[in-house]
């Protein structure tokens, strides 16, 4: 049975620029989580160290209150970024694995919660302490200062997964065209390893390990920020040059998924 | 035009960066990440050079110095094991799993060596030298790990006499690690044990 296919509807260039938007809010995510951080709630250089006393915590807490809760405001409109900015790569990631069980498109959907919630939580608590600071004693205050920052520096482990686990998706990329240069793979299994160091901060009140020093704070951020801008800008590369090279809409040529005919789909060849 | 006509006219032969390109991305990241450590240990050194001084007596030279030669002997084999993939003597393999046994006896040696460390009472929470020890050595020691699956790998395969270009590439990827390794030792050696 041979019959002309009706002429497929061109694909609305919007897909193309929404698909580089979601690729740069990563951007989003750095410039107001670091906006949060820096100016608005003054949490970095940290405030209140692990050898502080509970007063200087309680003192943090009750000072410039509007300015620390707008700080959790705009955070938490970081969140969002975080979510259209992993399913961009996860997209990109998805057209890798056109061949096979996308694993690592989903490892990298399951780590996006994984982030968002460490990072919720976060907003919550903070939140909490600033709301009624004056009903918690100092030594409260020095406790959910630490829980704060352990939850602050320890997230790095699932950001690690989602790192490797896109390095290996461009490791594996088989097609003549890659999505992404192969260095970019590196980078990703570098930042996945490196932003590690934070994991050490349980250990330590004091020295370069501490939540406030530069293996628990300074360097796991420098890591992500360094992943984060290079990810952004490799994906809306990527996305360009699938639209501007002509592999978008995906086409039945054995390179992306093939458009299932009904007969296909149950397994049946025509 | 001047400078094209003074150019030397026999040709070069293009200079051989072993491995992939993205490998040395890894590479030179990775040393960045020690080198910030390495600047900030010895800036609290400086600061405290005493107490750093006592806390490092506590440590045994012969042990580092023992690891310092098994991983500088896992290096050559590993060299050794390279030119073999590349001449397709069919030696690589045997080479890889000499250079994976060095890195089975320094983690040996490592473990010995902070088992006794906390059996004399000393953590990583003794003091900022410990601190430093434990963690700076600790990182190596999950490098030192990382690189004994690269050498199984390698040793896996290189197990066919006759590799292609793309096996060789992956044996100069897995061999530029494990030297990486290697040379981080080479500085955190000196720094942690011999620079008082």
């Amino acid at each position: 049975m041979t019959s002309v296919a009706p002429q497929e509807p061109e694909v609305p260039r919007l897909h193309r620029n929404l698909h580089i938007l979601f690729a740069w809010s990563g951007i989003a995510v750095l410039v107001l989580f670091l906006i949060a951080c820096i100016p608005l709630m003054h949490w970095i250089p940290t405030p209140v160290g692990p050898s502080d006393s509970g007063d200087k915590a309680k003192e943090f807490f009750s000072h410039d209150q509007i300015s620390f809760r707008f700080g959790l405001v705009i955070m938490m409109l970081a969140c969002p970024c975080f979510v259209t900015w992993g399913v961009a790569v996860a997209a990109q990631t998805r057209r890798i694995e056109h061949r096979v069980a996308p694993m690592l498109t989903y490892a990298q959907l399951a780590s996006i919660p994984a982030v968002v919630m460490n990072v919720v939580l976060f907003i919550f608590l903070a939140g909490a302490a600033s709301y009624r600071p004056e009903a918690l004693s100092p030594e409260a205050m020095t406790w959910i200062n630490d829980l704060l920052w352990i939850i602050f520096d320890f997230m790095v482990a699932p950001l690690s997964l989602w790192a490797i686990c896109m390095g290996l998706a461009i490791i594996l990329d088989q097609r003549p065209e890659p999505a992404y240069p192969r260095w970019v793979a590196w980078v990703n299994f570098w930042a996945g390893s490196l932003m590690l160091t934070g994991e050490f901060l349980l250990f330590f009140r004091g020295g370069p390990m501490a939540y406030n020093a530069v293996f628990g704070l300074y360097w796991p951020l420098t890591v992500f920020c360094v992943w984060m801008v290079v990810m952004s800008a490799m994906t809306a590369r990527a996305v360009k040059r699938d639209w501007d090279g002509g592999r978008v809409p995906l086409r039945d040529d054995g390179l992306e998924p093939p458009l299932t005919s009904g007969l296909a789909s149950v397994g049946i060849r025509d | 035009m001047a400078t094209a006509a003074n150019a030397p006219t026999h040709p070069r032969t293009a200079p051989h960066l072993p491995g992939e390109t993205g490998v040395w991305v890894f590479i030179i990241g990775d040393m960045v990440a020690f080198a910030v450590m390495f600047g900030s240990y010895m800036y609290e050194q400086r600061g405290a050079p005493l107490s750093f001084l006592a806390s490092q007596q506590a440590l045994d030279v012969t042990v580092g110095t023992i690891n310092t030669v098994l991983l500088l002997t896992g290096s050559l084999f590993v060299a050794y094991g390279v030119r073999a993939a590349r001449a397709g003597t069919g030696r690589a393999s045997v080479l890889f799993g000499l250079g994976f046994a060095c890195g089975l006896g320094f983690v040996i040696n490592k473990a010995v060596e902070f088992g006794g460390k906390f059996a004399d009472g000393i953590n990583p929470t003794t003091d900022t030298f410990f601190a430093y020890f434990f963690f700076m050595a600790g990182v190596h020691l999950l490098h030192v790990l990382g690189g004994m699956a690269v050498l199984a790998y390698l040793g896996r395969v290189a197990r066919r006499p006759v590799l292609n270009g793309k096996e060789i590439r992956v044996v100069e990827n897995g061999a530029s690690y494990w030297h990486l390794v290697d040379v981080l030792w080479i500085v955190l050696f000196p720094l942690l044990y011999l620079v008082h």
